[in-house]
């Protein structure tokens, strides 16, 4: 598995982190992602979808909370990728990300 | 125990105080609830969906209220009796009432404007006041403390305009 970025230092509550294997690119996000801590995130996703990623996982179980904005950037990335042909699930859902996921239908769209 | 609880909290209305508001929240809530209740609140799901309110609302003070001047304060202030959690959340700032847009269609995957849903959603009642302040009042049932039936709890303001 070839490690590629990595975004993590002291005081961030968020992290992230790519790794991509087989065609397949993996990107763990962790701590809280929200309309502060979005703008990190932000800049790497919109990277992430110039880059055209044929498969992305979105490896979620150690974000503990998400908000309105995070999730716009994960629909962002989402529909960006669905239109260059790629593809976007989500994997490791739980607690309060899970059940905003649910409220928003996006369970149905991006759980892998 | 206590009949009911307050607890205030004020910080700058600006988004990088969000999560000082919401751990003051979460730490006003388990403090509260403990002395109504008399034992910590009844479910990680309940204060999860609190906190992802006031941090809704807070977003909107922060980016819609205040945006373009200098920001003012905002309070939240955190009452907890024997049937519900009530929060009344005041800012200073441009008015906005986030009763007045319509649902998102979700299947449309929209980027914004979730926030709004999301606290309509998670919350039992949701009601605003123009002004000076600007007043928000969110109310959420305790899903089993002191008899309260659980069926009460987490249907969501939003929910009769879902199911219409």
């Amino acid at each position: 598995m070839g490690f590629r970025r990595s975004v993590r230092a002291r005081g961030r509550r968020v992290h992230f982190f790519t790794t991509s294997a087989n065609g397949v690119t993996t990107v763990r996000i962790e701590g809280e992602l929200d309309a502060v801590t979005v703008s990190e995130l932000r800049p790497f996703i919109e990277t992430l979808a110039d880059e055209r990623h044929p498969r992305i996982v979105l490896e979620l179980s150690n974000l503990r909370l998400i908000d309105s904005s995070g999730v716009g950037a994960l629909v962002f990335l989402y529909k960006k990728a669905k239109e260059y042909g790629g593809m976007v699930t989500v994997q490791g859902l739980r607690d309060q990300p899970m059940s905003i996921f649910k409220l928003l239908h996006l369970d149905r769209v991006l759980l892998a | 125990m206590h009949l009911s609880a307050t607890v205030c909290v004020e910080a700058p209305g600006d988004i990088s105080y969000r999560n000082v508001i919401l751990r003051a929240v979460a730490a006003a809530c388990k403090a509260a609830f403990a002395s109504v209740c008399g034992r910590e609140p009844p479910a990680d799901e309940f204060t999860n969906h609190v906190l992802s309110a006031v941090g809704e609302a807070f977003n909107n003070i922060a980016i819609h209220c205040y945006r373009d001047r200098s920001s003012d304060i905002a309070r939240v202030r955190v009452t907890i009796d024997s049937t519900a959690v009530h929060l009344r959340i005041e800012d200073y700032g441009r008015s906005f009432d986030p009763l007045g847009s319509g649902l998102p269609d979700l299947d449309a995957l929209p980027e914004s404007g979730l926030g709004i849903f999301i606290m309509r959603s998670l919350m039992d009642e949701v009601t605003y006041q123009a002004g000076c302040p600007n007043v928000l009042s969110l109310s959420k049932h305790l899903p089993d403390c002191l008899g309260v039936p659980a069926e009460r709890a987490g249907k969501g303001a939003a929910g009769a305009l879902l199911h219409d």
